[in-house]
C-alpha cells in the first residue's frame, strides 16, 4: 500500500511541478509533505507504510550508479578543473563544519546530534552507514540530509539568480556541497554539466565528511 | 522496440553494477556503501570500453537519475518519528541546520563565482 500511495503521490506531484514549474513545488518535497499528511489522516503508522515502501529506497542504489554516466562523459572538463573543484569543496565542508556542528557544541547538544550535523551535506544512503559507525543517529540523519538536499534544489536557482552565479562550476560545487544528490538532481534538469561538477563535488563532499567526522569529534569530546 | 531493449538492457547492468558493489561492500570494504562501489567500478568500466557502452548505457541511467529524488520519499516521509523534535530544541536544531546548508550554498556559488569561476579551463569538445 505504502509502495503505491507513494508511486501516485509522487506521479502527481511531479505532473504539478512540470505544469507550474515552481521551485518550491518541488516534488520530493511536495510528495514528502501528502504523504506525511495522508499517514496521519489515516492513521497508520510510519512502520507499515515504509514496510512497502522500503522497496523505493532500494532504487537509491543504482540511481547514484547511474551518476557515474555523466561524471564519464565530462571526465575531462572534470579534470582539468580538479584544483577548484577539490579546494572548494574542502572550504564548503569547513563552513558547513563551523556553522552546523560547532555551534551545536558551542550550547553543548549531545554528542549524537553534533555527530549527525556534522554528516548533514553528504547524500543519504551513504550518511546512514557513516552515522550509524560513528555513533550518530541514523534516522535523524537521514531526515536532515534530505532537508538539506531539498533545500539546495529548491533554493538553489533562486541564489544563483539572486548572486549572479552563472558559472556551471560554481552551480555545480555549491550544489554538491550543500544539496548532495538531490540538489545534483534538479540541476541536472536544466544544466548537465553543472550536475557533474555537482556529482564530482557531492562524492567529495561524502568522502572529506566521512574522514573529517572522527577527527572533527576526537577534537571536541 | 529497439528502444525499449536499451532503457531495459541498460537498467539491467546498472543494477548488477550495484548489486557487485553491494556485495563488495558486504565481504571487502564494510566503510565505503555498496551503491559507491558500484558507480566507482562502473566508472572504470566506462573508461576502458569507452564512448559505446557509455551510450548504451545512457537511457538507463537517465531514468534513474530523473526520478532520483523520488527514491528519497520513504525515508523523509520518516521525520514523523520524530514527534518529540516538535518541541523548542527541535525548532533549534533543524533551523541550524537549514541555516548551515543555505549559508554554504550561498557562499561557496558566490564567492567561486568571483574567484575561479571567471577562469574555468574547458576543452573543446571532440
Amino acid at each position: 500500500m505504502g509502495l503505491i500511495v507513494t508511486l501516485i503521490v509522487f506521479g502527481a506531484a511531479q505532473f504539478v511541478y512540470l505544469k507550474l514549474k515552481h521551485s518550491f513545488l518541488l516534488p520530493v518535497f511536495t510528495a514528502t509533505v501528502v504523504i506525511i499528511g495522508l499517514i496521519f489522516l489515516t492513521g497508520t503508522t510510519y512502520e507499515a507504510y515504509y514496510a512497502s515502501a522500503r522497496w523505493i529506497d532500494w532504487f537509491l542504489g543504482p540511481a547514484v550508479v547511474a551518476l557515474s554516466l555523466p561524471l564519464y562523459k565530462y571526465r575531462k572538463m572534470l579534470f582539468l578543473n580538479r584544483k577548484t573543484i577539490v579546494s572548494w569543496v574542502f572550504f564548503g565542508a569547513v563552513i558547513g563544519i563551523v556553522s552546523g556542528a560547532i555551534v551545536l557544541w558551542v550550547f553543548s547538544i549531545h554528542e549524537s546530534f553534533v555527530i549527525s550535523a556534522l554528516l548533514k551535506n553528504t547524500t543519504t544512503p551513504v550518511a546512514i552507514d557513516i552515522a550509524a559507525i560513528y555513533g550518530g543517529i541514523p534516522p535523524l540523519t537521514a531526515v536532515i540530509c534530505t532537508m538539506s538536499g531539498m533545500l539546495g534544489a529548491i533554493v538553489g536557482p533562486a541564489v544563483y539568480r539572486r548572486f549572479q552565479v552563472n558559472s556551471d562550476i560554481a552551480k555545480g560545487v555549491a550544489m554538491g556541497a550543500a544539496g548532495h544528490a538531490i540538489g545534483t538532481a534538479r540541476l541536472m534538469e536544466d544544466n548537465d554539466y553543472a550536475g557533474a561538477v555537482s556529482t564530482i563535488s557531492f562524492l567529495l563532499m561524502t568522502v572529506l565528511m566521512t574522514v573529517l567526522t572522527p577527527v572533527v569529534v576526537f577534537l571536541l569530546y | 522496440m529497439k528502444d525499449a531493449l536499451k532503457l531495459a538492457g541498460g537498467l539491467l547492468v546498472i543494477i548488477v553494477f550495484y548489486m557487485v558493489g553491494r556485495l563488495i561492500n558486504s565481504y571487502l570494504l564494510p566503510l565505503v556503501p555498496g551503491s559507491i562501489i558500484g558507480m566507482l567500478l562502473l566508472f572504470t568500466v566506462l573508461m576502458i570500453f569507452g564512448e559505446k557502452l557509455s551510450q548504451w548505457l545512457q537511457d538507463g541511467a537517465k531514468l534513474l537519475i530523473k526520478y532520483l529524488p523520488l527514491f528519497f520519499v520513504p525515508v523523509t516521509v520518516g521525520i514523523i518519528q520524530y514527534d518529540n523534535l516538535v518541541s523548542l530544541f527541535g525548532l533549534f536544531f533543524f533551523s541550524l541546520m537549514m541555516a548551515s546548508s543555505f549559508i554554504v550554498l550561498v557562499l561557496l556559488s558566490s564567492l567561486l563565482e568571483r574567484t575561479a569561476g571567471k577562469k574555468e579551463k574547458s576543452v573543446s569538445w571532440d
